[in-house]
């Protein structure tokens, strides 16, 4: 029974986690699109579900945030996030359109 | 990646830890990055072992800090990084190198770089087991060099931090640690490079105690007050008084009497007998001025005696004609 409710709770965790993590990428797409003054870093591990589930797509659309925000000053991406060459063009594009971006870190690209 | 590197105009800080970018992908990184603003650069853990750097064509310029820590930097890669060290236009301020294979031929080579250098204030060479001994005295002399007191003077005044691995306290390299830290305490407390430098000569060439464990730590074997020009001496030990106490200023003038006496004294023996020389010159001249003076009165005399003969000889002559003149015309 104990063993039972924990294992139930592990889950409960874990799904809180997943939700949490689903929340954040939404959160963030949102916050980046709205230009919200309060979202000054963008940050990304790559063995996050929300990042390995990313599409093609989603990064251009990313991307397109990134490079219309005024807000954004740091980009924190790491542990693989970039490593499909597309995901990275499509992502530096709108990068490289950004006027506020002062700060980058990209750990662990394999 | 390339293409954003070298079109951003905003980005200043750029971290690219754990990649594996190599010696190649640095140096590209370098060339991208030439015309960027970008003032922080992180590669560690990257497998970077050479660096090519050309100062004017392929470096961002306004580089402050560059961190290379844990790579595989040897004496080769050094001399690319010798490059953005020296030169008027050197910005960087902080170079992290530890944990790579730095040994005391590289440290000769970024000592001799930054031998001129007045930007770097933190250079952090933890970790580098090659350095010895020999490779910290380098250090030392870098930021404290005690050979003379001009040496001390034209040291690197503007090194604040220079993180090596510390011995055990009975270890040498201890002492020489103590020293590069006492040095660079003073490059910051004292922003003013001279102020640094004069700092340093009254710390340690004018401390009896710590010139002697720096000269021991440099091989240095000669005396202070040789360099001293003697008239400055009494100057130069008031000095020491003030800034060290009567204890340090007693053992200078201990040491330094013999010398101060003696070149003093002899200057003044010299001096003295010059004078002596001089008014016995003056009196003799007197004196022959003097018998010049009485030679010519006394030729002068002679002269006028010599004068009267004639004119008295002249007179008799012209009264006897006058009388034969008398007694033919009777």
């Amino acid at each position: 029974m104990d063993s039972d409710a924990g294992s139930s709770m592990e889950n409960a965790l874990y799904e809180f986690n997943d939700d949490d993590e689903y929340m954040k990428f939404s959160d963030i797409m949102r916050s980046v699109h709205q230009n919200d003054p309060y979202a000054t870093e963008l940050e990304g591990i790559g063995g996050e579900n929300w990042i390995q589930s990313m599409s093609n797509e989603d990064w251009e659309d990313l991307g397109r945030g990134v490079s219309n925000n005024t807000h954004l000053e740091t980009v924190r991406i790491s542990e693989g996030a970039l490593n499909d060459r597309t995901r990275v063009a499509f992502f530096f594009l709108g990068l490289t359109r950004s006027s506020s971006i002062a700060r980058m870190l990209l750990y662990e690209m394999k | 990646m390339v293409p954003f590197l070298q079109n951003t105009a905003h980005l200043r800080w750029l971290d690219l830890d754990d990649n594996n970018l190599q010696s190649e992908g640095f140096n590209l990184l370098l060339r991208a990055l030439r015309g960027s603003p970008i003032k922080n650069l992180s590669c560690a853990r990257c497998g970077i072992r050479s660096i090519e750097i050309d100062i004017n064509n392929c470096f961002p310029q306004h580089l402050t800090f560059l961190n290379l820590s844990s790579n595989f930097i040897n004496a080769d890669g050094c001399h690319g990084l010798a490059e953005l060290l020296q030169g008027g236009g050197a910005r960087l301020s902080t170079l992290l190198l530890n944990k790579n294979e730095i040994d005391d031929d590289a440290v000769a080579i970024l000592v001799d770089a930054l031998q001129n250098n007045t930007s770097l204030t933190d250079l952090n060479l933890l970790n580098n087991d090659g350095i010895s001994d020999q490779g910290m005295t380098i250090l030392l002399k870098l930021v404290n060099d005690v050979s003379s007191i001009k040496a001390t003077l034209q040291s690197n005044h503007t090194l604040q931090n220079i993180y090596i691995n510390p011995g055990e306290p009975s270890d040498p390299n201890q002492k020489i640690q103590t020293n590069i830290d006492m040095a660079t305490d003073i490059n910051e407390n004292r922003y003013n490079p001279e102020a640094a430098g004069r700092e340093k000569v009254i710390q340690t060439q004018l401390h009896s105690v710590n010139r002697v464990e720096l000269c021991r730590l440099q091989g240095v074997d000669h005396s202070l007050f040789s360099e001293i020009d003697p008239l400055h001496l009494p100057d130069v030990l008031a000095l020491i008084g003030r800034s060290h106490g009567h204890g340090e200023l007693y053992d200078v003038l201990s040491s330094s009497m013999m010398l101060l006496f003696s070149t003093v004294n002899v200057k003044k023996c010299i001096q003295q007998e010059r004078d002596y020389h001089a008014a016995k010159v003056a009196e003799h001249r007197a004196k022959a001025e003097q018998l010049d003076a009485k030679l010519a009165a006394m030729e002068e005399a002679v002269e006028g005696n010599k004068r009267d003969q004639d004119n008295e000889q002249r007179s008799n002559k012209r009264r006897r004609k006058w009388w034969w003149g008398l007694w033919g015309g009777a």
